[in-house]
Formats: structure tokens, sequence, C-alpha cells
């Protein structure tokens, strides 16, 4: 056992929904909703009985020093709160946090640059406000401009830097914090690709000097290239914590069924709107959920239309498990009546290659002038696996860099 | 693995700890001394006039109140009730009350919103959050230097050529405890005012108009000897009065000054500070939640 640096116990964090300073209806949970008004379904079950949200409930984790923790989860699912409490932004409402070193973080790069400073004293400020002493800006101050890109323009107003260069300003003196602790949140969706390459490098220097570093990102590959321990957040509740592969997975199969059949009534949806013509109800893979290479997939799907509806279309998108968008397809519903519908989907899935992909559905309304209204969508509306054939032992050795299509070849001799 | 003592901090979610902070301050003093300077140097960029405006507002401010309190409205520009043989000239006497009103009012106006303006980089990073008001404290202290460099000039000048019958004696090298005093002073009243701001925005609205009310309390636009005698006790309990008096006291070589109510101006100072402070550390740690 190592030295531990992080101790998060059971730490919660709750928030008053609605305006504050006003009167809240105490009678009802959710103070700011209006009559008849439903909360979102991201919130849905995270109220407790104080009508408070719980943005985060009853955390543990631990991290040993010098260990890279990827933290990942959908938008809302609590990981920036988790770190504004570790960073002392904000106190948690119940557990408590122990830590055995300065926390310093790039939560958002750049924050605190004055406008009308130059870079230069922008550097000391920020600095500043990351916690270094003066003395140690000093020593660092040409590492920095070195690493920012900025010489030519580290004695001008940082108000005449391209957004670029900000960030780069930005992220440049965040790299050279001395803590032992740092926290980084979406950092790396700074710059171009060269910057994030320099960027990575530079993460990882920091963790092979013995650092511990807290990752938020929502870049798988970045998780995977950086983290040795990942954890996986959803809904306020810790879901996972363990090795990055199965984190990864984990968190693109939140809500993932790999159910063959599947009711879709009152499923989390991708997009929200109160009044939409369509709505699915039920999805059935008729019992199949692995198909070998070749194979079709075929599945029945069920949803009600308010009215009949001329344009109504299905699109199908393929997505692998790692979160890349692989193919589409398209077709257009025929005959929908008011009420409940029937139909049945054949999609040619023949050439995945095989892994593990999901199902995006979405119902779609053509106007006349081939305008597309989205009415229901799912972004795991179901789940399936390819599956290596016998006879194709060539695709044995199939990994991520094939991707994810064979495209038919042959050979033409004459 | 159980056990406090093998951790360096901690941090929970009790909130009725009172504490100073001031350790935490002192590691952050390099961050005081760049806030305080960005507030002070870009001020005044991209300004045609420049720092040149740290003079003319005050000049401007006293030739008014020269001419409307003291030509039109003919208000005593004494502070002694006894007999006086100091005869300060109008226009030094606005000066240096202008000069001192305007740090306590700029300082008690910026610090009380401190927490409001701020929130932005306080929801992303954590220092000690006494750090930006005391900064805005220092900046101002950077402007008032200036302005009473220039007081210095004018009421040298006006000894050397012999045009103002005022002693300058060594009293006047106690000046910098008034300021001390008064830094205090419009600290604590605008903690306690940031603190109100968080949860009730009202409070914001009212630190102007109070500040225009506390003026018209405070011997500023006119000399002591305006207030009748009976009344002076319960004037003095206003802890800026004999900040001022004092101040035009040690300048001028001679005017009203009284231990009592200064020592009771400095006790009232000190006990608003550190209650400011202790409220201003209570409400810092959930702010951000609330703001």
């Amino acid at each position: 056992m190592g030295n531990p640096m992080i101790k998060v116990e059971h730490v919660s964090k709750e928030y008053r929904l609605g305006v504050i300073g006003q009167k809240i209806r105490r009678d009802r949970a959710d103070g700011i909703l209006q009559d008849g008004q439903t909360l979102p379904e991201l919130y849905e079950g995270r109220m407790n009985e104080k009508g408070m949200l719980m943005a985060l409930s009853d955390i543990s984790f631990e991290v040993e020093t010098g260990e890279t923790l990827g933290i990942i989860g959908l938008n809302g699912a609590g990981k920036s709160t988790l770190l504004k409490l570790i960073t002392k932004i904000t106190r948690p409402s119940a557990g408590r946090i122990l830590l055995n070193g300065h926390v310093a973080s790039m939560i958002e790069i750049g924050t605190g640059f004055h406008p009308e400073l130059t870079g230069r004293e922008n550097i000391y400020l920020n600095g500043a406000i990351l916690g270094m002493s003066m003395r140690e800006i000093e020593r660092k101050l040409e590492d920095i401009i070195e690493f920012s890109e900025c010489r030519m323009f580290i004695d001008t107003p940082v108000k005449r830097y391209s957004s670029g260069m900000y960030l780069k300003l930005g992220f440049a003196v965040a790299a050279y914090l001395d803590a032992e602790v740092v926290i980084m949140d979406e950092v790396l969706s700074v710059g171009d690709a060269a910057f994030q390459n320099k960027c990575i490098q530079k993460i990882r220097e920091i963790s092979e000097s013995g650092r511990t570093i807290l990752f938020v990102s929502h870049n798988m590959n970045t998780i995977r290239s950086l983290c040795s321990r990942c954890l996986v957040l959803d809904q306020g509740k810790l879901q996972f914590d363990g090795d990055v592969e199965s984190a990864v997975q984990r968190y693109l199969a939140v809500g993932l069924s790999m159910d063959s059949a599947r009711d879709l009534e009152h499923q989390r949806r991708a997009f929200h709107k109160t009044q939409n013509m369509a709505h699915m109800t039920y999805i059935d893979l008729f019992g199949r959920t692995v198909f070998e290479m070749g194979e079709v997939l075929r599945f029945r799907l069920c949803f009600r239309v308010q009215r009949t509806l001329e344009g109504l279309c299905l699109r199908s998108g393929v997505w692998s498990a790692d979160g890349s968008a692989v193919a589409i397809g398209f077709a257009r519903i025929a005959d929908t009546r008011e009420g409940e519908n029937e139909v049945q989907i054949c999609m040619d899935i023949s050439r995945l290659l095989p892994g593990k992909y999901r199902l995006e559905l979405l119902l779609v309304e053509m106007d006349d002038n081939g305008r597309m209204v989205k009415q229901d969508a799912f972004r795991n509306a179901a789940a399936f696996e390819v599956a290596l054939p016998k006879n194709r032992p060539v695709y044995q050795a199939c990994n991520r860099d094939w991707g994810y299509v064979e495209l038919p070849m042959s050979v033409e001799q004459g | 693995m159980n056990g406090n003592d093998k951790w360096m901090y901690c941090i929970e979610s009790r909130k009725g700890k009172l504490e100073l902070g001031f350790r935490s301050l002192w590691q952050y003093r390099g961050l005081v001394y760049l806030f305080a300077r960005r507030d002070f140097t870009s001020r005044y960029r991209q300004t045609f006039l420049g720092p040149l405006w740290m003079f003319l507002n005050p000049l401007l401010t006293t030739v008014v109140f020269t001419v409307v309190f003291g030509n039109m409205a003919k208000f005593p520009t004494m502070d002694s009730v006894a007999s006086e043989n100091i005869a300060v000239p109008a226009f030094l006497f606005y000066m240096i009350g202008n000069i001192l009103w305007g740090y306590f009012a700029n300082t008690v106006k910026d610090v009380s919103k401190t927490l409001t303006a701020n929130v932005r980089i306080m929801g992303k990073v954590y220092y000690p959050r006494l750090a930006s008001p005391v900064a805005s404290a220092f900046s101002n202290q950077m402007t008032m230097a200036v302005r009473l460099s220039l007081f210095a000039c004018f009421l040298v000048g006006g000894v050397v050529c012999g045009r103002v019958s005022v002693r300058i004696t060594w009293t006047v090298l106690l000046l910098p405890l008034l300021i001390l005093q008064l830094m205090l002073l419009s600290l604590g009243v605008g903690l306690i005012i940031s603190v109100l701001t968080v949860k009730y925005r009202d409070v914001g609205f009212m630190v102007d108009f109070c500040l225009q009310l506390w003026l018209y309390m405070t011997p500023v636009v006119y000399g002591l000897r305006l207030v009748p005698e009976k009344w002076i006790g319960l004037y003095m309990l206003n802890p800026v009065a004999p900040v001022m008096t004092t101040a035009r006291c040690l300048c001028f070589g001679g005017g009203y000054f009284h231990i009592v109510p200064a020592l009771w101006s400095w006790a009232a100072t000190l006990l608003l500070f550190l209650a400011g402070v202790l409220l201003f550390n209570r409400a810092e740690k959930n702010f951000v939640d609330v703001i």
C-alpha cells in the first residue's frame, strides 16, 4: 500500500433549486417547476426530502500519491462539483475530504486574466492566483513564456490576443504549478493538435515527477493514454472505480442495454421536447444481440404518433462502443396512423467488423421543404455485438486501428 | 488508515468555526500585491490624460466644495470650538477632508462589491478570498498616497509663500496611523456589506445612498464648529468624525482633538474590522453556491 494523497469520505453536496431569497413553496419538492412541469429526467430521483438536488451523494474513494486518476461521466453527473469540493471552492454538505498536500487546479484555463494587462503581467497575476509565490514565478517565467509560444506578444495586453494564444498562455502558467495534487478539468481542448500533443507530453512529465493528477475529460482516448485508474460518475453517484478500460466501457454503456427487447416508453431521452408528435415505445431485436459478420439486423419498433404524419422518417446511427460514429441508415416510414404503430426494420450491418456497437434511433419528420424536425431520439436504443465468423480468420487480429467497416474488395485480373 | 494526524488538510462541511485567516493571507501576500497593482495600473490605461486623473479628480471636487460649501453656503472651516488662532484656508481644509473621505468611501464601495464582482474567478480557483478586498483597500491607498502628495505640495507651498497661517509640526508624521485606521474601518464596513449582498442584492443599492448620508454626518464639507456643543458627544460616536478632525489637527498644527472620541473611534474600528473579517470568512465557504 502506497501513500494516500486524497481520501474522500462519504461526501455529499446538495444544491437548492430555484431563486434564492424568494419564497419557495415548501409543499413542492421542486420549487422552480410550474404546475404540470416535470423535472428533466437527468435529475429524476436526485431530490432529497428537503427539496434539495443531490449533486453528489455519498461518494468515497482514495487516491494514492503519484496516481493519475481519470473522472468521467455525462454532463451533470457531478464531476465538476466533485472537483470544486476538492479545491475548496465550495464545501461539502456532508462527509469530509482529507488531503496530504497542496491542491492546484486548472479548472478553467486563463481564468483571472485581466484584459488590460500584458501577457507578462498576467503570468504573474495568474500564477499568484494559482498559489505560486512571486519568487517561484520569477524563476519559471522564462519556461512559461517558452512553453506558451507567445514570446513575441508577451508585452502586449492580452485583450489583443487570439483566443488560441490566450488559452496557450493560460495552460502554460498552470503547467508549471508545483502543487502535490494537480486538478485538470477539460484542459486539453486547448489550441491546435500540435499544442495538444505538447500538453499531453507536459501532463505525462508532471505525472512522472511523482505528483498526483485528477483528470476530467470527455475524450476517452486522452483518458486512456494518461490515466492509470478511472472513476465513473452517474447522476451524482460513484458508479465505478477501477481500471481505465472497464471504466470507459462502463461510461459508454451508461444507459446502454444488452437486452434484445426493451421498453422505451419511460426511458431517458437524448433531447427534450414537451410536445413531440412521435414517441418510441418499444424495440425488439427478435431475441438476438450477437450477430455474425455478414448477417443483417432486423428489429421491430413500436411508436405512438399524435396524428398521421406524412413525412415521418427513421434515422438509425451505428456507434462503436468506444464512442465513434460508424455509419448511418435512413428510411421513410410510410403509412403512419394516429395512435400505436409498429414497423419492422431491416438494416444491413453485414460489413461491420467484430466488436460492440450501439444503435441510435431518431424519429424525424420531414416537412415539405425537406427540413428535418426531430421528434424523438435515443442515444442508446439498443446494443449489439458483431462476432467473428468461423470462416474469416483474417479478422481474428482485428483491433481499433482497423476501423469499423470492411469495404467490398476484389482483384481484377486481365 | 485511521486518525486525522496523518493528514495535512481536512475539508469538512462544518460552517460554524470562526477563523481570521490572516496566515493564509500572508502566504498569498504576492497575490494581494499583484491584485492591488492590477487595480491601480489598469484603471488609467487607455485614457488620454492617464494618471493625471488621480490629481484632477480631487482638485475638481475640492474646487466645487470650496465654492459651494465655503463661498456660497458659508460653512465654517474651523473645528475648534475654543478660541481659534489658526485660520485654515478653505481650499486646504476641503482638500484633506475630500482625499480622506474619498479613500474611505471608495474602499467601502469596492470592498462591498468584491464577492459579487469576482464570482467568476472565485468559482474556478481557490485562493484566500480576503485577498481581493484587502487588495482593493491597498490600491485605493496608492491613489490616496498620490493625492496626499499633491496636498502636501499645496500645504508646504502655502506656508513657504507665507500666504497661509498654519504651522507644520512633527504631528504630521502621525498621519499614517489615521490612514491605517481608515483602512481597517472601511474594510470592516465593506466586508459586512459584502456578506449581506451575497444573499440580498438590495443592500448593494443602499450603499451609495448610505455613504452620501454618512458624508453629511461627518465633518468633511464643514468644520466641527457648525455642530452645536451639546450634540458633540453624540456626533463623535460616528467613528469617521474623530478621524477627520484629528487628521486636520495633525496637518494644520491645531484644531480639535480629544482623547475620548479618538479612543472610541479606534475601538469601534477594531470591532467592525474583526466582525467583518469573521463574517466574511464564514460566508466565503459556500457563497459560490448562493450568489
